[in-house]
C-alpha cells in the first residue's frame, strides 16, 4: 500500500463573477490529477510556473480545500475528514517552502520557532520541547551558538536547514517540499540537497518534491510527474522521463535544460 | 570606433559603500576582465561575489547608493570611471545597455511599451515622433514579438514575464549599443522560455555583432552562451580563461567547486561546497577562499593575499587564476576524458 495516493484531484477558482455573485469565469489550477507516493521514496512533481504543482502540494497537505478527488493518507481517507479529525493526520504530513525566512516568526529565536510545533498539537512542556528542538537544530547540521539567533540574522541555506527541522519536529513521515533549494546558491544547494537525502535514509522519510528545475529532480527524485496546465501529462521513473520521454511537453521541457556540458566537449556518437 | 584592444577593458576596478561608524565595506576589489567587439564574456559568481555590482560600476549606477568607483573600465577608449552623469546619460543606452532579471520592475506601468522604447530612441537619437515609434515597432518584431504594431500599444502588465524580457532587450537594443550587460535576464523565466530569450540574444549577437557581458549563477546558461568566462568569488575574479578552457580543466578550486555542485544525473550524489562566502567586512588576509577549499595548505594558503596571476595552458586567450597551488593541482572538469 503507498503512503500517499491520490485521485481525480481538482481545484478551480472563480476569476469572474455575475453582479449577482454568480460564477461566471473559471480558472482550472489542478485537473484530474491522480499519483501514489511509495514510503521512503522521492517522488517529484515538476512543472513551469502555472502549471498547478504548488497547488497541487498544497492540496494535499489541505492548506487549500480541493472541489474534488480523494487523498489517502497510508489507509485513511484524510480528504474527507472533519479539520479536527484530519489534525492528527496533518501531525505526520509537514511541509517546507522555498522561502524560508518568509515561513519563520521573524520575532522568535530559531530555537523557540523548531520547539513551537510541540507547544501547539501536545502542550508539551518548555524544557522537553527545547531539548527535542536542539537535537533535531543539531541533526541539520546548525550550530549551537546559532540557537538563540532571529531569523533575521541568518542566511539562506541556514534558514532553510531550521525550516527543516522545524517540520521534522512532529516525527513526519510525509514532507511535501515546495522548490526548497530553488532560492539558494549553487554551493549551498547541494548541501541541503544532500542533509534532506541523509534525513530521508535515517528517519525514513517520504518527499513529495515540488520543482522546476529538472536537472536536479534527475538527481535526487525516485519517480516523477511532470505536469502542464494543470494536468499530469506524463508520470514515470526518473529513467523512463529523462531516457525515454513520450509526452510532446515533456520532450520540449528536457530539451530546454541548459547543459553544463559545453557543446563542443559533448562525446559525439561512433561512426 | 576606436583602437584595437577589447571594446570593454576593466582594469582593477573596486567598490566600496559607507558602511556604520564611517567605514566603508569594499565589495569588490581589483576586478580586472575585458570583453572584445562582438563577444560573449560570462560573468559568474554566487551572491555576495560582486559580480552584479562590478557591471553596475562599469554602467556609472552605483553613485546613488554612495558608491565609491575606483580603477578603471573603458568602453571603445572612454574612460567611464568619474565621468560626469550627464556624459554617462548619454552613453547607456546608446553605447552600452543593461537589462535586469526583473523586466517588469524595469519597466515603467504608466506607459506603453512602444512609448518606452521610442522615449529611448529619441533620447539618444534626432529623430521625429514618428520615426522613433516605427523604430520601436520594428525592434519589437525583430526581439520575436507577434503582432508588434498593436502590441506596441500596450502596458507591460498585459506581457508575461518572457515577452516583458524581449521589450526589455528591444529597448536595450533600439540605438544599436555595441555593449549589453544582461544581468540574469534568464533567471525569473521558465525554461521553455529562458531557452527562446537565449536563443535570440544569440541570433541578435550573431547579426548585429554586439558583444555581451553575461552575467549568470547558472553555469548551463554560461556552457550555452560564451566564449569567455570570468569567475568571481567574495569581491574578487579567481579565474579567467575561455569557457572551454574552464569547463575541460578549472584551474581554481573554487570553480572545480561550482561545477562539481552542479546536479549532473542519477543517483549520484551531490558535491557541496561546505561553509559559505565570507561576509565582506570579515574577509580573511590570506585566499579568501581557502576555509572552504579541499586543497588548502595551512602556512601556504591563509598566509599571504594571492594574486590573479597567469596559470599556464591557455589554448587560446589568457588563462588565469588566484590560486597559489593552480599548477600543481589535477582539478577536474564536466568531462573526465
Amino acid at each position: 500500500m503507498s503512503l500517499l495516493e491520490v485521485r481525480g484531484l481538482g481545484k478551480r477558482y472563480v476569476t469572474k463573477r455575475s453582479f449577482f455573485g454568480r460564477a461566471v469565469d473559471r480558472l482550472v489550477a489542478v485537473d484530474d490529477v491522480s499519483f501514489s507516493v511509495e514510503a521512503g521514496e522521492t517522488f517529484a512533481v515538476v512543472g513551469e510556473s502555472g502549471a498547478g504543482k504548488s497547488t497541487t502540494g498544497r492540496l494535499v497537505l489541505r492548506l487549500i480545500e480541493p472541489d474534488r478527488g480523494s487523498i489517502v493518507f497510508d489507509g485513511t481517507d484524510v480528504g474527507s475528514l472533519s479539520r479536527r479529525d484530519f489534525r492528527p493526520y496533518r501531525r505526520r504530513m509537514q511541509m517546507v517552502f522555498q522561502d524560508a525566512y518568509g515561513s519563520l516568526d521573524p520575532r522568535v529565536t530559531v530555537h523557540d520557532s523548531v520547539a513551537e510545533p510541540l507547544y501547539i498539537h501536545f502542550r508539551t512542556g518548555r524544557d522537553e520541547r527545547l531539548a527535542k528542538a536542539a537535537e533535531l537544530l543539531e541533526r541539520v547540521g546548525l550550530g549551537r551558538h546559532l540557537f538563540d539567533r532571529y531569523p533575521g540574522e541568518l542566511s539562506g541555506g541556514q534558514l532553510q536547514r531550521i525550516a527543516i527541522a522545524r517540520a521534522l519536529t512532529l516525527n513526519p513521515s510525509l514532507i511535501v517540499c515546495d522548490e526548497p533549494v530553488a532560492a539558494l546558491d549553487v554551493s549551498i544547494r547541494a548541501q541541503v540537497l544532500n542533509l534532506m537525502k541523509d534525513l530521508q535514509e535515517q528517519l525514513g522519510l517520504t518527499y513529495l518534491f515540488i520543482s522546476h528545475d529538472l536537472s536536479l529532480v534527475e538527481a535526487i527524485a525516485d519517480r516523477i510527474a511532470v505536469m502542464y496546465q494543470g494536468r499530469i501529462v506524463e508520470q514515470g521513473t526518473v529513467e523512463e522521463i529523462f531516457g525515454n520521454p513520450r509526452d510532446a511537453y515533456t520532450k520540449q521541457l528536457l530539451a530546454a535544460i541548459p547543459s553544463p556540458v559545453p557543446r563542443a566537449l559533448r562525446g559525439s556518437p561512433l561512426p | 570606433m576606436a583602437t584595437d584592444g577589447p571594446l570593454l577593458d576593466v582594469r582593477g576596478l573596486s567598490v566600496s559603500f559607507p558602511a556604520p561608524r564611517g567605514e566603508r565595506l569594499t565589495v569588490a576589489s581589483g576586478v580586472t576582465f575585458d570583453v572584445g567587439a562582438g563577444e560573449v564574456v560570462g560573468l559568474v559568481g554566487e551572491s555576495g561575489s560582486g559580480k552584479t555590482v562590478s557591471s553596475l560600476a562599469i554602467s556609472g549606477l552605483v553613485a546613488a547608493q554612495g558608491g565609491r568607483v575606483e580603477g578603471s573600465a573603458r568602453l571603445d577608449g572612454t574612460e567611464l570611471v568619474g565621468l560626469p552623469e550627464k556624459e554617462l546619460r548619454q552613453l547607456r543606452g546608446a553605447r552600452v545597455s543593461m537589462v535586469f532579471q526583473q523586466a517588469i520592475r524595469s519597466l515603467n506601468p504608466g506607459l506603453t511599451v512602444g512609448e518606452q522604447i521610442a522615449e529611448t530612441v529619441r533620447r539618444h537619437r534626432q529623430v521625429s515622433r514618428k520615426a522613433a515609434w516605427d523604430r520601436a515597432v520594428e525592434m519589437l518584431d525583430r526581439v520575436g514579438i507577434a503582432n508588434p504594431s498593436a502590441r506596441a500599444q500596450e502596458y507591460p502588465h498585459q506581457f508575461s514575464g518572457g515577452m516583458c524580457q524581449r521589450v526589455m532587450i528591444a529597448m536595450a537594443l533600439c540605438c544599436d549599443p555595441r555593449l549589453l550587460i544582461a544581468d540574469e535576464p534568464t533567471t525569473a523565466l521558465d525554461v521553455t522560455v529562458q531557452r527562446r530569450i537565449l536563443d535570440l540574444l544569440l541570433e541578435l549577437r550573431a547579426e548585429q555583432d554586439i558583444a555581451i557581458l553575461f552575467i549568470t549563477h547558472d553555469l548551463g546558461v554560461i556552457a550555452e552562451m560564451c566564449d569567455r568566462v570570468v569567475v568571481m568569488y567574495a569581491g574578487e575574479v579567481v579565474e579567467r580563461g575561455t569557457m572551454l578552457d574552464l569547463f575541460r580543466r578549472p584551474r581554481h578550486p573554487y570553480t572545480q567547486g561550482l561545477l562539481d555542485a552542479i546536479p549532473r544525473g542519477r543517483g549520484r550524489r551531490l558535491v557541496s561546497i561546505p561553509g559559505t562566502v565570507p561576509p565582506p567586512m570579515a574577509l580573511p588576509s590570506g585566499c579568501r577562499f581557502a576555509a572552504r577549499c579541499p586543497y588548502a595548505e595551512p602556512g601556504r594558503c591563509d598566509a599571504e593575499h594571492p594574486p590573479l596571476r597567469q596559470v599556464g595552458d591557455g589554448s587560446s586567450g589568457t588563462r588565469e587564476a588566484r590560486c597559489v597551488r593552480a599548477e600543481e593541482l589535477e582539478l577536474s572538469g564536466v568531462v573526465t576524458a
